[in-house]
């Protein structure tokens, strides 16, 4: 609605919200719309006939929505004077109310069962949420700004604590049941399991600690800090890497075996079977020699032996920064570094002296050669 | 389920205690050697310069050629490959041929040498190296033979200085690295090398001995030391064994900036045979190599595949070039008797009958 409006106008907006409201009452207390939701589970608690009929609770709630609103709208045209504010706290706390009344009603009928514990977790997420808004509002009645601002911060400090610690707790809780699952698989001996419980397992430390490796520090140490972070965080990337590696090249090897004995079996019974262990010696690692080379040969393998070696690579630079650090803040010996930038310049000097060599040479050879022409002695 | 084998259960048993005695004879072998020799072919160091050092072959003939062979290896092994033990050694039989043999040992790179460039090791010690070579023989125009990644330089080298080069020969060397054939040439295509010599600085050689062990891992894991358990008891094949073994893993350090160009810009970019290859400046063509060119290659190289090395004459402008395939393998190129017989004679016929002196000019022999 707009603010522009005159005291009759905005009185009759006021009215026909009211009305909206009874209306909707109406249509909500006929036969044949009970909540049954909301009656079972009252019975179940055994609570039984609280005073609240199926359609009059949505009705209450709404009509004192309605009202708290239609009165906010009348307020505004209003002259600013202690009957204004002291109305407008009235409203405020009305709100407050409703929002109780709402937060209450919600929770009553959407309250799980007994035994149901999944839904009481998440049952319990939400009240608390819900509950917090209510807290807002409470805490926003009828005291001066300043109070207000400085009740409400702890609320939301905590609740942006609660916040951050669940974006990194989440994940592991969401992808917790999956990685059991899978860890319980992989030690029977399930190979695609390991690779997916690495794989997921990877993810979620991506999304959480592993960000957490990555944040800047601060303070007096901060280079140092991040530093040994960053260098624990590019370890859990190689061993990662690497196992995905190892993973691969075991997977050939059982593959390998496994069809190996098939192809013994199949050639005794054809009586071609490898008479000593020598022979079978011969046919395994030939065989296996084959499959390898059939994976090495794959540019699946290729880009994930470039991966590991990557990773092995980032995880050498970090733990070298940690190392130069330690040994250029507590040793008196020059770090690989300094040491670089010395044989930069000295390899320089010496592409410049050959250079200067050659030059000269050229020049003495022009020279002899103008004095063998009958230049005389210059 | 697993099927069940049908072993031979006394040929198996046999067999481990025919084992079980050859290791308990190999064991006193072992105890009994010290360490191996190798490059026992005499030579004299004749230049050297920061870690490089040019060898000079004792000639073992009256007769030697006019025109000097510098041998250049690769970086990433050692070049006493090629002349590991007496009766396995192309500088051996190169000197018994008559060809006047000079080599680069590139010594081994340490962290000061990181910032080493491929101009620093063609411009530089290649050109120094070569112009030695031309200084101490008399001769404008040396025989210049390239091995392996050696090869690669030699070749860059040889479009860069044709007027110092008489006869071109590559072995085993990469020149396109566009083949799919060789796994080093599909892993290196995902190789982070900005961040490994940013990381290391210089490439440490365990990396390089890391990659090919994993060309063949069975092969070269296993199986290779299966077969010296059956030989364990003969000390001349276990002296021959630690003598590869010895070079295998004696692999140096990568100095940085150069190998970064060399993987950047020739194993992933594959610039040299479409001559987009620039080296201090200058465009490398390989039409510019105009001197007989002789390309060897080996059938089963794991390391170079033949499809690396044979574009090489396509792309060069000599008139004379030939190719010679080796049925075997990239170092059996250098250490099988078969390669002895048939390689090495080859090569030093084909350099022989192309060395003559240039007209006026007398070899001073220093």
């Amino acid at each position: 609605m707009s603010d522009n409006k005159d005291l009759m106008t905005s009185w009759w907006d006021a009215q026909q919200t009211l009305f909206s409201s009874w209306s909707e009452m109406f249509t909500k207390t006929q036969p044949n719309t009970m909540n049954d939701i909301f009656s079972k589970q009252m019975e179940m608690f055994g609570m039984k006939n609280w005073g609240l009929n199926t359609g009059t609770a949505n009705f209450y709630q709404d009509w004192l929505a309605k009202s708290n609103q239609g009165f906010q709208e009348f307020l505004k045209w209003v002259p600013n004077s202690v009957g204004k504010d002291t109305m407008e706290k009235m409203v405020q706390a009305g709100d407050v109310y409703t929002k109780l009344y709402s937060f209450w009603s919600n929770m009553a009928a959407n309250m799980p069962g007994q035994g149901e514990v999944e839904k009481w977790q998440d049952f319990g997420k939400t009240m608390i949420q819900n509950y917090n808004q209510v807290l807002d509002g409470f805490f926003g009645v009828n005291l001066p700004d300043p109070v207000k601002m400085m009740m409400k911060s702890p609320g939301e400090v905590c609740g942006l604590y609660q916040q951050t610690c669940m974006s990194l707790a989440d994940p592991w809780l969401e992808s917790s049941d999956e990685l059991k699952e899978l860890f319980a698989k992989a030690l029977k001996g399930d190979r695609d399991a390991y690779s997916d419980f690495m794989r997921i397992w990877y993810e979620t430390y991506a999304e959480t600690t592993g960000k957490a490796l990555n944040m800047p520090m601060f303070g007096l140490s901060r280079e140092s800090v991040e530093k040994m972070m960053k260098g624990l965080d590019s370890y859990i990337k190689f061993i990662t890497a690497s196992n995905k590696f190892s993973t691969s090249l075991y997977t050939v090897g059982y593959n390998v075996m496994e069809n190996l004995m098939k192809n013994v079996a199949q050639m005794a019974e054809k009586g071609d079977a490898p008479e000593s262990f020598k022979d079978f010696y011969k046919m395994w690692w030939q065989t296996n020699e084959q499959a390898y080379f059939e994976l090495f040969q794959s540019e699946d393998f290729s880009r994930m032996m470039g991966d590991v070696v990557d990773a092995w690579l980032s995880f050498k630079k970090q733990n070298d920064d940690v190392l130069v650090e330690i040994i250029s803040s507590n040793l008196p010996i020059p770090t690989d570094r300094e040491m670089d930038s010395l044989a930069k310049s000295v390899q320089q000097l010496k592409r410049n002296m050959w250079e200067q060599t050659k030059k000269i040479k050229e020049l003495q050879e022009k020279i002899e050669e103008l004095t063998a022409k009958g230049g005389g002695e210059l | 389920m697993l099927a069940p084998t049908t072993l031979n259960m006394q040929k198996t048993m046999e067999e481990a205690m025919e084992v079980n005695k050859k290791i308990i004879k190999g064991i006193d072998t072992l105890l009994s050697m010290k360490d191996v020799e190798v490059a026992v072919t005499p030579k004299e160091l004749v230049y050297e310069e920061d870690k490089m050092r040019l060898f000079h072959y004792l000639p073992k003939v009256k007769e030697v050629s006019a025109v000097p062979t510098l041998i250049v290896y690769a970086l990433v092994n050692r070049q006493y490959m090629m002349d590991l033990q007496r009766d396995r050694s192309v500088i051996s039989s190169w000197l018994d041929h008559g060809l006047d043999v000079y080599i680069i040992d590139w010594g081994y790179p340490d962290r000061t040498d990181r910032y080493l460039t491929m101009e620093d090791y063609i411009d530089g010690y290649i050109d120094r190296a070569v112009d030695t070579v031309r200084e101490r023989s008399g001769q404008d125009k040396i025989n210049i033979l390239g091995v392996c990644q050696g090869g690669t330089f030699s070749t860059i080298y040889a479009s860069l200085y044709p007027e110092k080069i008489k006869n071109l020969v590559t072995m085993v060397t990469p020149i396109d690295f566009s083949t799919k054939d060789g796994l080093l040439y599909i892993w290196s295509k995902h190789l982070n090398i900005d961040g490994m010599v940013d990381t290391y600085g210089v490439v440490p050689g365990d990396f390089m001995n890391i990659g090919f062990l994993m060309l063949k891992p069975f092969a070269l894991m296993l199986d290779k030391y299966m077969g010296l358990l059956e030989n364990l008891d003969n000390p001349d094949v276990v002296r021959d064994f630690l003598r590869m073994e010895k070079w295998i893993f004696d692999s140096p350090g990568q100095a940085g900036e150069a190998f970064r160009k060399f993987i950047k810009e020739l194993f992933q970019e594959n610039r040299l045979i479409q001559d987009k290859f620039e080296l201090g400046g200058r465009k490398v063509r390989l039409k510019n190599i105009t001197m007989p060119l002789l390309n060897v290659f080996a059938q089963q190289d794991h390391l170079v595949p033949p499809a690396s090395s044979i574009p090489l004459n396509d792309a060069v402008g000599s008139q004379d070039k030939e190719m010679i395939s080796f049925p075997g393998g990239h170092i059996g190129l250098y250490v099988s008797s078969k390669a002895q017989r048939e390689v090495s004679p080859a090569v030093a016929k084909w350099l022989n009958d192309r060395s003559q002196p240039e007209k006026g000019k007398k070899k001073t022999k220093k």
